[in-house]
Protein backbone atom coordinates (compact mmCIF):
# COMPACT_ATOMS: atom_id res chain seq x y z
CA UNK A 1 0.00 0.00 0.00
CA UNK A 2 1.44 3.46 -0.82
CA UNK A 3 1.77 5.86 2.02
CA UNK A 4 -0.51 8.41 1.93
CA UNK A 5 1.33 12.24 2.00
CA UNK A 6 2.44 13.44 5.00
CA UNK A 7 -0.20 16.17 7.04
CA UNK A 8 1.88 18.76 8.41
CA UNK A 9 -0.68 20.98 9.33
CA UNK A 10 -2.07 18.40 11.37
CA UNK A 11 0.85 17.47 13.15
CA UNK A 12 2.38 21.20 13.93
CA UNK A 13 -1.31 22.42 15.01
CA UNK A 14 -0.97 19.35 17.41
CA UNK A 15 2.55 20.65 18.40
CA UNK A 16 1.30 24.47 19.25
CA UNK A 17 -1.60 22.73 21.24
CA UNK A 18 1.33 22.25 23.70
CA UNK A 19 2.61 25.99 24.10
CA UNK A 20 -1.41 27.22 24.02
CA UNK A 21 -2.18 24.90 27.21
CA UNK A 22 0.69 26.66 28.93
CA UNK A 23 -0.60 29.94 28.41
CA UNK A 24 -4.50 29.01 29.08
CA UNK A 25 -2.84 27.38 32.76
CA UNK A 26 -0.83 30.32 33.04
CA UNK A 27 -3.95 33.08 32.47
CA UNK A 28 -6.57 30.86 34.35
CA UNK A 29 -4.73 29.48 37.16
CA UNK A 30 -2.52 32.62 38.05
CA UNK A 31 -3.36 35.90 36.05
CA UNK A 32 -7.10 35.42 36.46
CA UNK A 33 -8.35 32.82 39.58
CA UNK A 34 -5.36 33.30 41.45
CA UNK A 35 -4.51 29.82 42.64
CA UNK A 36 -0.81 29.80 42.00
CA UNK A 37 0.81 30.90 44.52
CA UNK A 38 -1.29 28.19 46.41
CA UNK A 39 -2.92 28.75 49.57
CA UNK A 40 -0.61 27.51 52.65
CA UNK A 41 -2.03 24.24 53.20
CA UNK A 42 -2.69 25.00 57.09
CA UNK A 43 -4.75 27.76 56.38
CA UNK A 44 -8.30 27.47 58.56
CA UNK A 45 -11.32 26.41 56.88
CA UNK A 46 -12.73 30.27 57.47
CA UNK A 47 -9.61 31.72 55.21
CA UNK A 48 -10.01 29.26 52.34
CA UNK A 49 -13.72 29.55 52.14
CA UNK A 50 -13.41 33.20 52.69
CA UNK A 51 -11.04 33.54 49.32
CA UNK A 52 -13.83 31.28 47.29
CA UNK A 53 -16.57 34.03 48.55
CA UNK A 54 -14.79 36.72 48.01
CA UNK A 55 -13.31 35.94 44.54
CA UNK A 56 -15.84 33.65 43.19
CA UNK A 57 -16.43 35.23 39.81
CA UNK A 58 -12.84 35.19 39.02
CA UNK A 59 -12.35 31.79 39.99
CA UNK A 60 -14.79 30.71 37.84
CA UNK A 61 -13.65 32.19 34.61
CA UNK A 62 -10.18 31.19 35.68
CA UNK A 63 -11.09 27.80 36.07
CA UNK A 64 -13.09 27.82 32.80
CA UNK A 65 -9.70 28.67 30.82
CA UNK A 66 -8.00 26.12 32.71
CA UNK A 67 -10.55 23.44 31.70
CA UNK A 68 -10.67 24.93 28.01
CA UNK A 69 -6.59 24.39 28.06
CA UNK A 70 -7.01 20.85 29.13
CA UNK A 71 -8.75 19.50 26.28
CA UNK A 72 -5.76 20.64 24.32
CA UNK A 73 -3.23 18.01 25.90
CA UNK A 74 -5.32 15.18 23.47
CA UNK A 75 -3.40 16.33 20.68
CA UNK A 76 -0.62 17.47 22.02
CA UNK A 77 0.05 14.42 23.49
CA UNK A 78 -1.49 12.10 20.57
CA UNK A 79 1.19 13.70 18.90
CA UNK A 80 4.09 12.52 20.58
CA UNK A 81 2.56 9.10 20.36
CA UNK A 82 2.74 9.21 16.74
CA UNK A 83 6.55 9.93 16.56
CA UNK A 84 7.72 7.44 18.80
CA UNK A 85 5.20 4.83 17.45
CA UNK A 86 7.43 4.83 14.76
CA UNK A 87 10.12 3.66 16.31
CA UNK A 88 8.48 1.02 18.00
CA UNK A 89 7.85 -2.88 16.59
CA UNK A 90 3.79 -3.95 15.63
CA UNK A 91 4.27 -4.53 19.60
CA UNK A 92 3.99 -1.00 20.35
CA UNK A 93 3.73 -0.94 24.32
CA UNK A 94 5.68 2.41 24.93
CA UNK A 95 3.41 4.26 22.64
CA UNK A 96 0.21 2.27 24.13
CA UNK A 97 1.42 3.30 27.77
CA UNK A 98 1.69 6.96 26.71
CA UNK A 99 -1.98 7.17 25.62
CA UNK A 100 -3.32 5.66 28.53
CA UNK A 101 -1.23 7.77 31.02
CA UNK A 102 -2.21 10.44 28.76
CA UNK A 103 -5.80 10.00 28.82
CA UNK A 104 -4.96 9.75 32.98
CA UNK A 105 -3.69 12.83 32.92
CA UNK A 106 -6.06 14.76 30.75
CA UNK A 107 -9.29 13.24 33.10
CA UNK A 108 -7.09 14.46 36.24
CA UNK A 109 -5.98 17.93 35.35
CA UNK A 110 -10.10 18.39 33.66
CA UNK A 111 -10.96 17.37 37.75
CA UNK A 112 -8.68 19.38 39.09
CA UNK A 113 -10.38 22.22 37.33
CA UNK A 114 -13.97 20.71 38.06
CA UNK A 115 -13.27 20.20 41.99
CA UNK A 116 -12.37 23.44 42.07
CA UNK A 117 -15.48 24.64 40.32
CA UNK A 118 -17.65 23.20 42.87
CA UNK A 119 -15.76 24.79 45.54
CA UNK A 120 -16.74 28.11 43.83
CA UNK A 121 -19.97 27.03 43.21
CA UNK A 122 -21.53 27.76 46.42
CA UNK A 123 -18.94 29.22 49.21
CA UNK A 124 -21.73 30.70 50.53
CA UNK A 125 -24.55 28.39 51.49
CA UNK A 126 -21.71 25.31 52.37
CA UNK A 127 -19.94 25.06 55.58
CA UNK A 128 -16.28 26.58 55.56
CA UNK A 129 -15.49 22.98 55.95
CA UNK A 130 -16.38 21.82 53.14
CA UNK A 131 -15.24 24.46 50.74
CA UNK A 132 -11.67 23.72 51.93
CA UNK A 133 -12.18 19.90 51.42
CA UNK A 134 -12.90 20.27 47.44
CA UNK A 135 -10.23 23.07 47.69
CA UNK A 136 -7.79 20.10 49.29
CA UNK A 137 -8.77 17.86 47.00
CA UNK A 138 -8.06 19.87 44.00
CA UNK A 139 -4.86 20.10 45.23
CA UNK A 140 -4.49 16.72 45.53
CA UNK A 141 -5.62 15.91 42.00
CA UNK A 142 -2.91 18.64 41.17
CA UNK A 143 -0.10 16.97 43.35
CA UNK A 144 -0.41 13.76 44.30
CA UNK A 145 -1.67 12.81 40.83
CA UNK A 146 2.19 12.62 39.85
CA UNK A 147 2.93 8.66 39.19
CA UNK A 148 0.98 8.48 35.59
CA UNK A 149 3.09 11.95 34.82
CA UNK A 150 6.45 10.35 35.28
CA UNK A 151 5.72 6.85 33.84
CA UNK A 152 4.33 8.92 30.79
CA UNK A 153 7.78 10.96 31.03
CA UNK A 154 9.53 7.37 31.08
CA UNK A 155 7.37 6.02 28.34
CA UNK A 156 8.32 8.77 26.15
CA UNK A 157 12.04 8.30 27.24
CA UNK A 158 12.61 4.78 26.68
CA UNK A 159 10.64 4.93 22.94
CA UNK A 160 12.91 7.81 22.23
CA UNK A 161 16.51 5.62 23.29
CA UNK A 162 15.05 2.38 21.52
CA UNK A 163 13.92 4.05 18.22
CA UNK A 164 14.60 1.26 15.77
CA UNK A 165 13.21 3.31 13.10
CA UNK A 166 16.69 4.62 11.78
CA UNK A 167 15.86 8.01 11.53
CA UNK A 168 14.54 8.99 14.92
CA UNK A 169 12.21 11.98 15.53
CA UNK A 170 14.65 12.96 18.60
CA UNK A 171 17.76 13.14 19.58
CA UNK A 172 18.84 11.12 22.06
CA UNK A 173 19.81 13.41 25.12
CA UNK A 174 15.94 14.20 24.79
CA UNK A 175 15.30 11.03 26.13
CA UNK A 176 17.52 11.76 29.47
CA UNK A 177 15.82 14.62 30.20
CA UNK A 178 12.17 12.90 29.84
CA UNK A 179 13.90 10.64 32.72
CA UNK A 180 14.99 13.34 34.29
CA UNK A 181 11.20 15.21 34.64
CA UNK A 182 10.18 11.68 35.41
CA UNK A 183 12.53 11.72 38.71
CA UNK A 184 12.03 15.61 39.41
CA UNK A 185 7.80 14.90 40.10
CA UNK A 186 8.29 12.39 42.72
CA UNK A 187 8.51 14.96 45.38
CA UNK A 188 5.23 16.32 44.53
CA UNK A 189 3.96 12.94 46.37
CA UNK A 190 5.12 14.42 49.96
CA UNK A 191 2.68 17.30 49.80
CA UNK A 192 0.09 14.17 51.93
CA UNK A 193 2.53 14.16 54.83
CA UNK A 194 2.85 18.33 55.42
CA UNK A 195 1.02 21.26 56.06
CA UNK A 196 3.96 23.45 56.38
CA UNK A 197 7.45 23.97 55.19
CA UNK A 198 9.32 23.11 51.43
CA UNK A 199 6.98 19.55 51.13
CA UNK A 200 3.65 20.96 51.45
CA UNK A 201 1.61 21.48 48.56
CA UNK A 202 2.71 25.17 48.38
CA UNK A 203 6.32 24.23 49.04
CA UNK A 204 9.17 24.73 46.88
CA UNK A 205 10.01 21.25 46.59
CA UNK A 206 6.40 19.91 46.38
CA UNK A 207 4.88 22.42 44.06
CA UNK A 208 7.23 24.67 42.61
CA UNK A 209 9.82 22.52 41.45
CA UNK A 210 7.69 19.90 40.27
CA UNK A 211 5.23 22.76 38.28
CA UNK A 212 8.26 24.72 36.61
CA UNK A 213 9.94 22.06 35.55
CA UNK A 214 6.54 19.92 33.86
CA UNK A 215 5.50 23.28 32.45
CA UNK A 216 9.29 23.87 30.85
CA UNK A 217 9.24 20.18 29.75
CA UNK A 218 6.06 20.80 27.82
CA UNK A 219 7.73 23.83 25.91
CA UNK A 220 10.34 22.00 25.04
CA UNK A 221 8.79 19.14 24.43
CA UNK A 222 6.49 21.21 21.65
CA UNK A 223 10.07 22.85 20.37
CA UNK A 224 11.17 19.07 19.44
CA UNK A 225 7.74 18.18 17.85
CA UNK A 226 7.86 21.29 15.83
CA UNK A 227 11.57 20.47 15.05
CA UNK A 228 10.41 16.68 14.23
CA UNK A 229 7.75 17.60 11.70
CA UNK A 230 10.28 19.87 9.70
CA UNK A 231 12.70 17.11 9.80
CA UNK A 232 9.83 14.59 8.47
CA UNK A 233 8.85 17.26 6.24
CA UNK A 234 12.27 18.00 4.42
CA UNK A 235 12.65 14.02 4.40
CA UNK A 236 9.41 13.34 2.55
CA UNK A 237 10.33 16.13 -0.06
CA UNK A 238 13.74 14.15 -1.01
CA UNK A 239 12.43 10.47 -2.87
CA UNK A 240 10.27 13.11 -5.33
CA UNK A 241 12.88 15.56 -6.06
CA UNK A 242 15.03 12.91 -6.24
CA UNK A 243 18.37 15.59 -6.33
CA UNK A 244 21.40 13.78 -4.70
CA UNK A 245 22.58 17.38 -3.36
CA UNK A 246 19.05 17.21 -1.17
CA UNK A 247 20.84 14.24 0.68
CA UNK A 248 23.82 15.35 2.30
CA UNK A 249 21.26 18.41 3.64
CA UNK A 250 18.88 16.07 4.98
CA UNK A 251 21.30 13.71 6.70
CA UNK A 252 22.64 16.83 8.22
CA UNK A 253 19.00 17.67 9.82
CA UNK A 254 18.82 14.58 11.10
CA UNK A 255 22.24 14.69 12.87
CA UNK B 1 24.04 9.85 14.81
CA UNK B 2 24.06 12.58 18.16
CA UNK B 3 26.62 11.03 20.01
CA UNK B 4 29.49 9.69 17.57
CA UNK B 5 32.23 12.74 17.88
CA UNK B 6 32.35 12.40 21.45
CA UNK B 7 31.69 8.84 22.84
CA UNK B 8 34.51 6.95 21.12
CA UNK B 9 34.74 3.12 22.40
CA UNK B 10 32.36 1.26 19.77
CA UNK B 11 32.49 -2.69 19.93
CA UNK B 12 35.78 -3.29 17.88
CA UNK B 13 37.87 -0.36 18.97
CA UNK B 14 37.62 -0.82 22.80
CA UNK B 15 40.49 -2.62 23.07
CA UNK B 16 42.45 0.60 21.64
CA UNK B 17 42.76 2.03 24.74
CA UNK B 18 45.03 -0.45 25.97
CA UNK B 19 47.96 -2.15 23.82
CA UNK B 20 48.81 -6.06 24.65
CA UNK B 21 51.42 -5.02 26.95
CA UNK B 22 48.65 -2.87 28.89
CA UNK B 23 50.24 0.55 28.19
CA UNK B 24 48.17 3.07 27.56
CA UNK B 25 47.72 4.06 23.37
CA UNK B 26 47.65 7.43 22.13
CA UNK B 27 43.91 6.79 19.81
CA UNK B 28 41.26 8.92 19.86
CA UNK B 29 41.47 9.84 23.50
CA UNK B 30 41.03 13.52 23.00
CA UNK B 31 37.20 14.25 24.14
CA UNK B 32 35.96 10.84 25.54
CA UNK B 33 32.67 11.67 27.69
CA UNK B 34 31.87 8.75 29.61
CA UNK B 35 28.27 7.15 28.64
CA UNK B 36 26.33 9.11 26.12
CA UNK B 37 26.04 12.77 26.11
CA UNK B 38 22.55 12.47 27.85
CA UNK B 39 23.20 10.49 30.65
CA UNK B 40 24.96 14.05 31.64
CA UNK B 41 21.72 15.71 31.24
CA UNK B 42 20.19 13.37 33.70
CA UNK B 43 22.85 13.10 36.07
CA UNK B 44 23.69 17.12 36.46
CA UNK B 45 19.85 17.63 36.12
CA UNK B 46 19.67 15.15 39.25
CA UNK B 47 22.47 16.45 41.53
CA UNK B 48 20.94 20.39 40.79
CA UNK B 49 17.73 18.73 42.42
CA UNK B 50 20.14 17.73 45.16
CA UNK B 51 21.88 21.32 45.27
CA UNK B 52 18.72 22.62 45.75
CA UNK B 53 17.51 20.43 48.74
CA UNK B 54 20.84 21.03 50.40
CA UNK B 55 20.32 24.46 49.82
CA UNK B 56 16.95 24.10 51.75
CA UNK B 57 17.86 22.12 54.48
CA UNK B 58 21.27 24.72 55.31
CA UNK B 59 18.17 27.93 55.32
CA UNK B 60 15.99 25.48 57.70
CA UNK B 61 18.81 24.83 59.75
CA UNK B 62 20.11 28.21 60.33
CA UNK B 63 16.44 28.87 61.48
CA UNK B 64 16.10 26.64 64.23
CA UNK B 65 20.04 25.66 64.78
CA UNK B 66 19.99 24.61 68.58
CA UNK B 67 17.02 22.03 67.94
CA UNK B 68 19.26 21.17 64.42
CA UNK B 69 22.26 20.52 66.41
CA UNK B 70 20.90 18.17 69.37
CA UNK B 71 18.72 16.45 66.85
CA UNK B 72 22.11 15.63 65.21
CA UNK B 73 23.51 14.07 68.15
CA UNK B 74 20.64 11.18 68.28
CA UNK B 75 21.67 9.88 64.71
CA UNK B 76 24.17 7.12 64.81
CA UNK B 77 27.56 8.61 62.91
CA UNK B 78 28.49 4.63 62.64
CA UNK B 79 25.80 4.12 60.53
CA UNK B 80 26.59 6.97 58.56
CA UNK B 81 30.22 6.37 58.39
CA UNK B 82 30.14 2.41 57.67
CA UNK B 83 27.66 3.45 55.03
CA UNK B 84 30.23 5.99 53.44
CA UNK B 85 32.97 2.90 53.37
CA UNK B 86 30.46 1.08 51.79
CA UNK B 87 29.39 3.44 49.09
CA UNK B 88 32.98 4.28 48.68
CA UNK B 89 34.43 0.37 48.01
CA UNK B 90 31.41 -0.06 45.94
CA UNK B 91 32.17 3.08 43.51
CA UNK B 92 35.98 2.00 43.47
CA UNK B 93 34.72 -2.04 42.26
CA UNK B 94 32.10 -0.47 39.84
CA UNK B 95 35.33 2.01 38.05
CA UNK B 96 37.36 -1.23 38.42
CA UNK B 97 34.61 -2.99 36.29
CA UNK B 98 35.01 -0.45 33.53
CA UNK B 99 38.33 -1.26 33.38
CA UNK B 100 37.83 -4.63 33.15
CA UNK B 101 35.27 -4.65 30.58
CA UNK B 102 37.52 -2.08 28.36
CA UNK B 103 40.47 -4.33 28.96
CA UNK B 104 37.63 -7.48 27.80
CA UNK B 105 38.58 -9.34 30.97
CA UNK B 106 35.12 -9.94 31.75
CA UNK B 107 35.51 -12.87 34.43
CA UNK B 108 37.21 -9.55 36.56
CA UNK B 109 34.25 -6.99 35.26
CA UNK B 110 31.41 -9.86 37.07
CA UNK B 111 33.42 -10.18 40.29
CA UNK B 112 33.82 -6.19 40.44
CA UNK B 113 30.34 -5.87 40.17
CA UNK B 114 28.99 -8.52 42.33
CA UNK B 115 31.12 -6.66 45.30
CA UNK B 116 29.40 -3.62 44.19
CA UNK B 117 25.94 -5.01 44.48
CA UNK B 118 26.56 -6.32 48.09
CA UNK B 119 28.01 -3.13 48.98
CA UNK B 120 24.78 -1.71 48.05
CA UNK B 121 22.58 -4.24 49.22
CA UNK B 122 24.18 -3.67 52.92
CA UNK B 123 23.88 -0.21 52.61
CA UNK B 124 20.30 -0.65 51.94
CA UNK B 125 20.34 -3.38 54.66
CA UNK B 126 22.15 -0.73 57.10
CA UNK B 127 19.73 2.04 56.04
CA UNK B 128 16.90 0.32 57.52
CA UNK B 129 17.95 -0.67 60.24
CA UNK B 130 19.02 2.91 61.47
CA UNK B 131 15.81 4.30 60.55
CA UNK B 132 13.67 1.35 62.41
CA UNK B 133 16.26 2.00 65.18
CA UNK B 134 15.09 5.91 64.79
CA UNK B 135 11.35 5.30 65.00
CA UNK B 136 11.87 2.73 67.48
CA UNK B 137 13.54 5.64 69.50
CA UNK B 138 10.53 7.94 68.60
CA UNK B 139 12.41 9.80 66.02
CA UNK B 140 9.89 10.24 63.74
CA UNK B 141 9.84 12.36 60.35
CA UNK B 142 6.88 14.30 62.27
CA UNK B 143 8.77 14.82 65.33
CA UNK B 144 10.62 17.60 64.57
CA UNK B 145 12.59 19.37 61.14
CA UNK B 146 15.51 18.07 61.59
CA UNK B 147 13.77 14.17 61.12
CA UNK B 148 11.85 15.00 58.57
CA UNK B 149 14.66 16.57 56.52
CA UNK B 150 16.45 13.66 57.91
CA UNK B 151 14.06 10.86 56.27
CA UNK B 152 13.62 12.83 53.42
CA UNK B 153 16.84 13.13 52.47
CA UNK B 154 18.15 9.97 53.08
CA UNK B 155 14.61 7.98 52.15
CA UNK B 156 14.88 9.96 48.46
CA UNK B 157 18.71 8.57 48.64
CA UNK B 158 17.81 5.49 49.19
CA UNK B 159 15.61 5.52 46.28
CA UNK B 160 18.23 6.75 44.12
CA UNK B 161 20.41 3.64 45.30
CA UNK B 162 17.79 1.48 44.72
CA UNK B 163 17.48 2.36 40.81
CA UNK B 164 21.10 2.26 41.30
CA UNK B 165 20.94 -1.57 41.91
CA UNK B 166 18.86 -1.98 39.27
CA UNK B 167 21.34 -0.76 36.47
CA UNK B 168 23.84 -2.50 38.90
CA UNK B 169 22.17 -5.52 37.83
CA UNK B 170 21.96 -4.82 34.29
CA UNK B 171 25.61 -4.25 33.92
CA UNK B 172 25.91 -7.25 35.27
CA UNK B 173 24.11 -9.26 32.94
CA UNK B 174 26.06 -7.04 29.78
CA UNK B 175 29.51 -7.87 31.52
CA UNK B 176 28.29 -11.90 30.67
CA UNK B 177 28.43 -11.48 27.52
CA UNK B 178 30.68 -11.98 25.03
CA UNK B 179 31.16 -8.57 23.57
CA UNK B 180 29.29 -5.29 23.82
CA UNK B 181 27.82 -3.06 21.04
CA UNK B 182 28.42 0.83 21.24
CA UNK B 183 25.64 1.18 22.81
CA UNK B 184 25.53 -1.63 25.37
CA UNK B 185 28.71 -0.58 26.54
CA UNK B 186 28.16 3.60 27.00
CA UNK B 187 24.95 2.01 29.18
CA UNK B 188 28.04 0.28 30.93
CA UNK B 189 29.77 3.97 31.29
CA UNK B 190 26.58 5.42 31.83
CA UNK B 191 25.41 3.17 34.94
CA UNK B 192 28.81 3.27 36.15
CA UNK B 193 28.36 7.32 36.51
CA UNK B 194 25.11 7.13 37.91
CA UNK B 195 26.71 5.15 40.30
CA UNK B 196 29.30 7.53 41.17
CA UNK B 197 26.48 10.00 41.11
CA UNK B 198 24.58 8.07 43.89
CA UNK B 199 28.11 7.70 46.21
CA UNK B 200 28.53 11.40 45.96
CA UNK B 201 25.61 12.47 46.82
CA UNK B 202 25.59 9.82 49.67
CA UNK B 203 28.96 12.03 50.87
CA UNK B 204 27.52 15.64 51.15
CA UNK B 205 24.58 13.84 52.82
CA UNK B 206 26.70 12.41 55.19
CA UNK B 207 28.60 15.48 56.20
CA UNK B 208 25.38 17.54 56.11
CA UNK B 209 23.20 14.88 58.60
CA UNK B 210 25.95 13.20 60.66
CA UNK B 211 28.63 15.57 60.95
CA UNK B 212 28.51 19.37 60.25
CA UNK B 213 27.64 20.80 63.50
CA UNK B 214 27.17 24.14 64.19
Amino acid sequence: MKPLPLNTSALRIAAWCGPALVVLFFLGLVVIAGYIPPPSPSASAEQIASWYRENTTAIRIGLLVVSIGVALQAPWGASIAVWTRRGESNYPVLTYTQLICLGFTLVDAFFMAMVWGVASFRPDEVAAESTRMWNDFGWFLYLWTWPPFSVWCLAIGLGIIWDKSGAPAFPRWFAYYNFWIAFLLIPAGLMIFFKHGPFGFNGLIAFWMPTAVFFVWMLVMSWMLLRAVSAEEARARVPSSSAPMDVPQESAEHA
Amino acid sequence: MEFSPVSSPTSAPLTEHLSADGTQTQPRRTTHIPGEVGTWVFILGDMAVFALLFGVFIYYRGKEPALYAASQLEVHRGFGAINTLLLLTGSLFVAAAVQAIRSQIRRIAQVAIGVALVCGAEFLLNKILEWTDLVANGHVPAGNNFFMYFFMLTGLHAFHLLVGLGILVAMFALSRKPSLSKGQFAFFEGGACFWHMVDLIWVVLFALLYLVHS
